[in-house]
């Protein structure tokens, strides 16, 4: 048997339950060895039973709120829809032209300013609904982007 | 330990798919790193910090390195052992701000950074006085402890509560970068000075 006090760091281990068997013998023999493991152990004990520490705020809220903002996808933009709209136009302006004769025969029970007028709005719908489809998918993509769209 | 190690394996490919998720632009994966985190982070701001008006401040901080710096993360660690890291370290730095401007250095300590902030641990008083070798035994006892955690130098603190989250040594080494001798010795003096300060306040009632 070990008649030698423990050292500090022997009573901290044998409280922690990483002790030896000499050790163990000693403090089941030594009354002062004894009184120190049971004031670690109480310590320990003690210490197991303490709340963990918790933040008083929401830390994700915080933060989240401080992220840099992702940066936005560059569609064509304004000018961009103007200028699809302006080759569409184009597209569908030329082959009229070209054709105006053919296209007058078979519309000549109509007046020319019937013809300009359904015409002109048919044009004017087209545009209108060509730029709201672009402006849509663009937004739709910057949503997704952000990540506030649930696939 | 087979069930171990598959646990491990199924949180180190969550932790993966977050960290990608945050890379390629999904924001609110980050905040699911935030909560997965956030116990860790609060263990050391509370304990390394005595001023609660830092806190907030701290935690952001931390996470706002934590996302501008994750493209660096190579998976050789935990991520909450990676974040507790940055955030051990982000203390340290504000304590050691503070104590240069507050706290002139009067102990020397060859781990860079420490010298003022141990430096109470070592003026307490030998543990074998004849009437000091039993504690108080009573109802506050959780609060008489509280105090004292609070009375040890803030590194030491957090490694004691560190240890007594379950955290593993290899962990506290990961987290505070100190060699693994440093931290068994700094949880050894923790727990003395716990001890001493215990013992230079209370005596033990009669039941």
């Amino acid at each position: 048997m070990n008649s030698e006090h423990l050292s500090e760091a022997e009573i901290q281990n044998y409280a922690l339950g990483t002790a030896g068997p000499d050790q163990a013998e000693h403090v089941d023999s030594c009354l002062i060895c004894h009184s120190r493991v049971t004031n670690y152990s109480l310590i320990f004990s003690v210490m197991d039973e303490l709340p963990e520490p918790v933040l008083d705020f929401d830390a994700a809220e915080l933060v989240m709120s401080h992220l840099p903002q992702p940066t936005a996808v560059r569609g064509p933009g304004e000018r961009g829809v103007y200028l699809i709209a302006c080759l569409v136009l184009t597209l569908l302006g030329v082959p009229v032209y070209l054709n105006i004769d053919d296209l007058l025969k078979m519309t000549s029970g109509l007046r020319p300013v019937t013809l300009y007028l359904v015409g002109l709005t048919t044009l004017v719908v087209l545009i209108f609904q060509v730029t709201e489809s672009c402006r849509q998918h663009l937004k739709k993509i910057n949503a997704l982007i952000a990540g506030d769209m649930q696939l | 330990m087979g069930l171990k190690v598959d646990q491990y394996r199924k949180n180190a490919t969550q932790e993966k798919e977050l960290v990608t998720r945050v890379l390629t632009g999904d924001r609110y994966a980050f905040a699911e790193i935030i909560k997965n985190t956030e116990r860790l982070v609060a263990l050391i701001v509370l304990k390394m910090i005595a001023n609660r008006a830092d806190h907030k401040d701290l935690v952001q901080d931390v996470y706002l390195r934590a996302y501008d710096k994750l493209g660096t993360f190579q998976f050789k660690s935990k991520l909450s052992t990676w974040i507790g890291q940055i955030t051990y370290h982000a203390c340290l730095h504000h304590l050691e701000k503070k104590r240069l401007l507050l706290v002139e250095d009067t102990f020397n300590d060859h781990e860079s950074g420490l010298s003022g902030l141990i430096q109470l641990s070592d003026q307490l008083t030998d543990p074998f006085s004849k009437e000091s070798e039993s504690l108080l035994v009573g109802k506050e006892l959780k609060h008489i402890m509280q105090d004292a955690v609070s009375q040890l130098p803030p590194v030491y603190q957090t490694l004691l509560t560190l240890y007594q989250s379950g955290m593993s040594n290899e962990e506290m080494v990961q987290i505070t970068s100190l060699p693994e001798g440093t931290v068994k010795s700094y949880l050894f003096r923790a727990r003395k000075n716990l001890k001493e300060i215990i013992l230079s306040k209370y005596q033990k009632e009669d039941l």
